[in-house]
């Protein structure tokens, strides 16, 4: 019959005092002839002290979660700009195509363009004046109303691939005023729907 | 990884926090502070840690800054604790908090990070199981251990046997001081 040779785990075994009779007498014959096993038992040995020494304790989870908050964007909530849009308000009127139509909307003049946008339970609406001679940057006024639902606290625009975002606040009737220079700029909504948000995205509006 | 988290980066912070997280959270703990206090000393040292990473240059150095650090922070809530309640230090439970953290108590929490890191370098199974064998506030019963495992309880045992091989193993060889013949 071949003897097998003693291992690490046979010495793991006798460490514990989980050996039987003969299992530890022959990890006791093997030790006095080996030196590599009598230092494997030596590490052996110090790891379960330290095991039995040990002051580890673990931290909650939430305090955790707030030390991984220091660094990284990307383990904050995502921005407004981040989100995909859950909505995107539908034109529904824009003076420039309808110079015609009778009422306020029709006031397409040179100095102002009204835009009227529909999203689900409410509407958008935005003026947007002509730029002072030489400035270049047309004021937007807006107003936005929603049924039924939590007016945003602010609306946010940026100009089209730009990344530099920018928040405009919105007041308790819903109005908001926004000061644009020329190109295409994207608007959105956040709009608190029961605890969950959601963003209300304007078709691409293009100034100048 | 320090290096990496230095700049920013946050896989490289995560790893991080997780490696040291028990140590930073164990000293003001072995000291009987308060559960707020400990969690107060955890949020300032990786506070600070944020800022000081860049001025670490040595990556081998950051164990001993956040034992040393944290130690630190503890004896100041400790002597704030004191002001609030008018008890000197020696009447409470943390009469070994000094300012300076001793040598001996550096070796001590030295080599606890040694251990935390090598349970974490085991992973799976091995490291379930000598964590709750071991660090568990309080003492599991094999068949608990056993069921949360997935093993037989008869496999316990032999289990624990071969994962304190591999974890001797992990923790590498001992100085040649410490290797006693049986």
């Amino acid at each position: 019959m071949t003897i097998q040779p003693t291992t690490h785990q046979d010495l793991a075994s006798y460490a514990l005092g989980e050996a039987s009779p003969d299992a530890a007498a022959k990890v006791e014959q093997s030790l006095t002839a080996s030196p590599e096993l009598r230092a494997g038992l030596a590490r052996i040995k110090d790891a379960l002290g330290m095991l039995s020494r040990a002051e580890l304790h673990e931290p909650p989870s939430a305090l955790v979660q707030s030390a991984l908050r220091l660094v990284g964007p990307r383990t904050q909530s995502p921005t407004w700009l981040e989100r995909a849009a859950d909505a995107i308000a539908k034109l529904v009127f824009d003076s420039v195509a309808t110079p015609g139509l009778a009422g306020f909307r029709s006031s397409a003049t040179l100095d102002a363009r009204h835009m009227t946008f529909d999203c689900e339970g409410g509407e958008i609406d935005l003026e947007i004046l002509a730029p002072n001679v030489g400035s270049g940057v047309h004021r937007v006024t807006g107003q936005i109303a929603i049924s039924g639902e939590l007016l945003p606290s602010s609306v946010g625009y940026v100009l089209h691939g730009s990344g530099n975002a920018r928040t405009s606040t919105i007041d308790e009737r819903g109005r908001f005023t926004l000061e644009l220079t020329g190109g295409r700029w994207d608007l959105r909504f956040v709009v608190q729907v029961g605890d969950q948000e959601r963003v209300i995205a304007l078709p691409q509006l293009e100034i100048g | 990884m320090v290096l990496a988290a230095a700049k920013g980066d946050e896989r490289a912070w995560r790893k991080l926090v997780h490696q040291y997280k028990r140590l930073v959270y164990s000293i003001p703990r072995s000291y009987r502070l308060s559960d707020e206090t400990c969690d107060d000393v955890f949020q300032t040292i990786f506070a600070t840690l944020v800022r000081e990473l860049p001025a670490i240059k040595d990556p081998g150095a950051l164990t001993k800054w956040l034992m040393t650090s944290t130690h630190r922070e503890c004896w100041k809530a400790a002597k704030r604790d004191r002001t609030h309640q008018g008890v000197s230090l020696e009447q409470t439970s943390r009469a070994d908090l000094s300012a300076e953290l001793p040598h001996d108590r550096a070796e001590h929490w030295e080599r606890q990070q040694m251990l935390d890191t090598a349970l974490s370098n085991l992973g799976g199974r091995c490291e379930r199981l000598l964590r709750l064998l071991y660090l568990s506030a309080v003492k599991i019963p094999y068949d608990q251990i056993g069921e949360t495992l997935g093993i037989a309880v008869g496999s316990v045992g032999p289990t624990r046997a071969r994962c304190l091989a591999k974890l001797a193993e992990a923790l590498g060889p001992l100085d040649d001081a410490d290797v006693r013949v049986p």
